[in-house]
């Protein structure tokens, strides 16, 4: 192999690294000298301050069930390192550079070797930060030794290595099948969305279900995935080299899940490691074909429009319901957009029902169950609407929006119809989750109508500020830009406290005037007004010329 | 280019960019009718002065009138009756052709039977009725260009800027556009203003041509004359002689050594 991959590796890290690119160096090398100090020293005062904080000795349930925990720990850092990467690459598909690499001398297996080099450093960075947050407090309820740790870490580096690699692969496997084409982004990015929801199972199982998840990880079925090889192996070497003394009961309770030897696991992980390099270098030459980057460029024809389409044109007749009729369709053809509002519309449903359940006897008070629920479909569902239609569903480039503005009045036209156009979509999204919730959670009619009537209303009001707030700063379809990061976090900000500004306001007036109804109704007012407010400035903002 | 109406007339137009001058104190009269070729290298100023006369970007300094307005003051008036193609193209990946077109008209208050006539035409004239509902993210650059002039002529503005009407059209497409703005320009009286680096498109289709060098107006008039003027055999010798052009064949292969 030719010093090609280093190259490409290079140029990999500098692009994954140029915001810093004034002192790459000095950020990098601060970066990893906190993160060891954080590994061997902050950690664990910080996790054994959490549990002092919160009265807990975490020490004998840890001691109890070592495997189970190990293995699913292992399994949230398996899924965070294999699905974040791939969530993160595919946000935008880069294959333009392919072309020049393959038109120089430099083989599939060294772009593929080179791609992944270069994302070691950010990836393990990362990972030296997440994994001491789970391992800090086996080491101390085990008191393992320092030899100990360090075989610890050894194999949780390599297990990461293997993982970052499968997910380079996985990356790069789809970007080619999708292609870099308008569609393939889209794909892409609507893919991206799903991986994210993917990842999240997991976390809110180790959240809320701990208990089941830990017992369930705990079987024989569960050796399929490389996770569990690591994280058997770990609880070995926490066993080998710990400091206690455990009783012999203990051991017997291990040995029922840990069912093969230390040796095995290594073999087993390391079989795993020499499979996906073997197996990628051996797929690499059909992955970096440009004949496979043709997947997405699918010529798609419009059909004549549906029944709700035609319905609007005769409601709005002129100019205003054209461009209303053309965003909306513009909008619901974006597969990503598509995404993200099912995202939603499934974190919404889960988040209120996983809070019932995860606490002994539910929200307790049927009307608490009412309210709360309500609060947690909406915030959630105002969030997402948001983000979505007023974030990166609000413009695709600057050179459309030059367009737009070359109207007359047409920013303020645009922003009109763009409004109608999310609060006509955001019916439906209103109404599905507060349906299931309801479903679920045994309320009445009455009460899932009026969940479904507030969370439209918070919803209306907070794709008004991300909308308003997007046009202060538009960031385009670029989710990778500051302006977006920027735009989000304020949106965020923002959206969150008037959810709780709105509850506690809501039930002032609720009690004020011993009506439920009332309380619900009033909450999404501060959201409308406010939400009018920064839309307004928004659009005056967008049609003045640029200075 | 005196004595017709004014369409476009700017006095010591200015605008920079923190400490860039884009473009230099303009004087600069358009008459009606006239098609205007605006030359110059990249990064000479051309687009940014097509901004500010649209309306969209604000002038640093000096004042313009567009059809008898004020940029500053009267923007609105300008674009209702402008159309403007800009350099690169801002189209809606998943919407057709149709769709655009429709969406564009609708931005210049156009609806109903009158724009779906308008677009079928126009569409018909840029040959492109076969695949009018087919999604744009599956055009090529060039059909993509073409919809982007038929979005901009859809309203029959008055004045048409084009910002590199042709940079990505094939010949035969180019030449269907220069006859447009023949066309529109001899039939309809349409002025247009033009932003191009192709000399050999200018020449024929151009009244009147400015060069732009670095943010400043350097030459004006119509083609011939610039040409006589520098003593020329074409418009590019022209404008190359002007803008600084010349190659040195010793400086081409020193970068091997």
């Amino acid at each position: 192999m030719s010093h090609g991959w280093r190259a490409i590796a290079k140029a990999e890290f500098r692009v994954s690294t140029s915001r810093f690119r004034r002192g790459r160096l000095v950020a990098f090398a601060g970066a990893y000298a906190f993160a060891i100090v954080w590994a061997l020293l902050l950690a664990p005062e910080v996790v054994s301050g959490l549990f002092w904080m919160f009265e807990v000795d975490p020490n004998p349930l840890i001691q109890a069930g070592l495997p189970g925990i190990m293995r699913t720990l292992l399994l949230v850092l398996w899924v965070m390192i294999l699905l974040y990467p791939l969530s993160y690459s595919l946000q935008e598909i880069k294959i333009g550079q392919w072309e020049i690499m393959l038109s120089s001398n430099v083989r599939t297996r060294e772009m593929l070797l080179g791609m992944f080099v270069g994302k070691i450093p950010i990836y393990f960075l990362i990972a030296l930060i997440m994994a001491p947050l789970f391992f800090s407090v086996i080491v101390s309820a085990f008191s393992i030794t320092l030899l100990g740790q360090a075989l610890m870490y050894l194999a949780v580096f390599l297990f990461v290595l293997a993982t970052i690699w499968v997910s380079n692969l996985l990356s790069v496997g789809i970007q080619a099948k999708l292609g870099d084409s308008p569609r393939g982004n889209d794909l892409a990015k609507a893919l991206s969305i799903v991986v994210a929801l993917i990842f999240l199972v997991p976390v809110y199982g180790l959240m809320y279900f701990a208990g089941p998840l830990t017992e369930i990880l705990g079987w024989d079925i569960f050796l399929v995935l490389p996770s569990t090889w690591c994280a058997d192996l770990l609880s070995w070497i926490a066993l080998l080299s710990t400091s206690l003394t455990l009783p012999p009961a203990l051991m017997d309770l291990y040995s029922l899940i840990l069912v093969l030897p230390p040796i095995a696991y290594v073999i087993l992980l390391v079989a795993f490691a020499v499979a996906t390099v073997v197996g990628g270098f051996s797929l690499s030459e059909r992955m970096f074909s440009l004949e496979s980057t043709r997947g997405a460029d699918k010529v798609i024809t419009v059909k004549g429009e549906n029944a709700v389409l035609r319905g609007l044109r005769r409601l709005m007749p002129g100019s205003f319901g054209t461009l209303t009729v053309t965003s909306i369709k513009e909008f619901s053809r974006k597969a990503q957009n598509i995404s993200r509002v099912a995202y939603g519309a499934i974190l919404a449903i889960i988040l209120p029902v996983i809070f019932n359940l995860s606490f002994v006897g539910g929200f307790g008070e049927p009307i608490f169950m009412l309210v709360l629920s309500t609060f947690m479909v909406s915030m959630m569902l105002g969030l997402i609407a948001g983000l979505t239609f007023g974030g990166v569903g609000f413009l695709e480039s600057k050179d459309q929006l030059w367009i737009i503005q070359s109207g007359p009045s047409g920013a303020w036209k645009y922003m009109k119809a763009r409004l109608l156009q999310s609060f006509l979509i955001s019916i439906p999204l209103a109404l599905f989750p507060a349906a299931v919730v309801s479903l679920i959670m045994d309320l009445t009619i009455l009460d899932g109508l009026l969940m479904s009537l507030h969370s439209y209303v918070l919803m209306c009001g907070c794709v008004m500020i991300a909308t308003g707030i997007t046009a202060l700063n538009p960031a385009y379809e670029d989710t990778k830009s500051s302006a977006f990061y920027v735009n989000t976090l304020v949106s965020m900000l923002i959206i969150m406290f008037l959810v709780l500004g709105s509850l506690i306001l809501g039930i002032r007036v609720g009690a004020a005037l011993e009506n439920i109804y009332l309380l619900l109704l009033t909450a999404g007012m501060p959201a409308i007004l406010l939400g009018g407010l920064i839309a307004g400035l928004g659009a005056h903002r967008l049609s003045a010329p640029e200075s | 280019m005196s004595g017709g109406q004014s369409e476009i007339t700017t006095r010591a137009l200015r605008k920079n960019f923190g400490d860039i001058k884009a473009v230099k104190p303009l004087d600069l009269r358009v008459e009606r009718g006239t098609t205007f070729g605006y030359l110059g290298p990249n990064g000479a100023g051309k687009t940014t002065t097509v901004r500010m006369l649209s309306g969209l970007l604000r002038p640093t300094g000096g004042s313009a009138t567009v059809c008898g307005f004020d940029i500053a003051e009267q923007r609105n008036r300008i674009k209702a009756i402008t159309g403007l193609l800009p350099e690169a193209p801002g189209l809606y990946s998943k919407l057709s052709a149709y769709e655009f077109l429709e969406f564009i008209g609708a931005l210049y208050d156009l609806s109903g039977e009158k724009l779906n006539r308008r677009i079928n035409r126009l569409l018909n004239l840029l040959d492109l009725t076969e695949r009018q509902n087919d999604l744009l993210e599956s055009y090529s650059s060039g059909m993509k260009q073409k919809v982007l002039i038929a979005s901009t002529l859809i309203h029959e503005p008055r004045l048409v800027f084009l910002d590199e009407p042709t940079a990505r059209l094939d010949p035969a497409a180019s030449a269907l556009v220069k006859e447009i703005i023949n066309a529109l320009a001899e039939e309809t009286d349409t002025t247009f203003f033009i932003c191009t680096h192709l000399t050999d498109f200018a020449e024929d289709v151009c009244d009147v041509i400015g060069i732009l060098v670095e943010g400043e107006l350097v030459e004006l008039g119509p083609p011939k004359e610039i040409i006589e003027r520098t003593e020329s055999d074409d418009l590019e010798e022209a404008y190359l002689k002007i803008v600084g052009g010349k190659i040195d064949r010793k400086r081409l292969l020193s970068w091997r050594e």
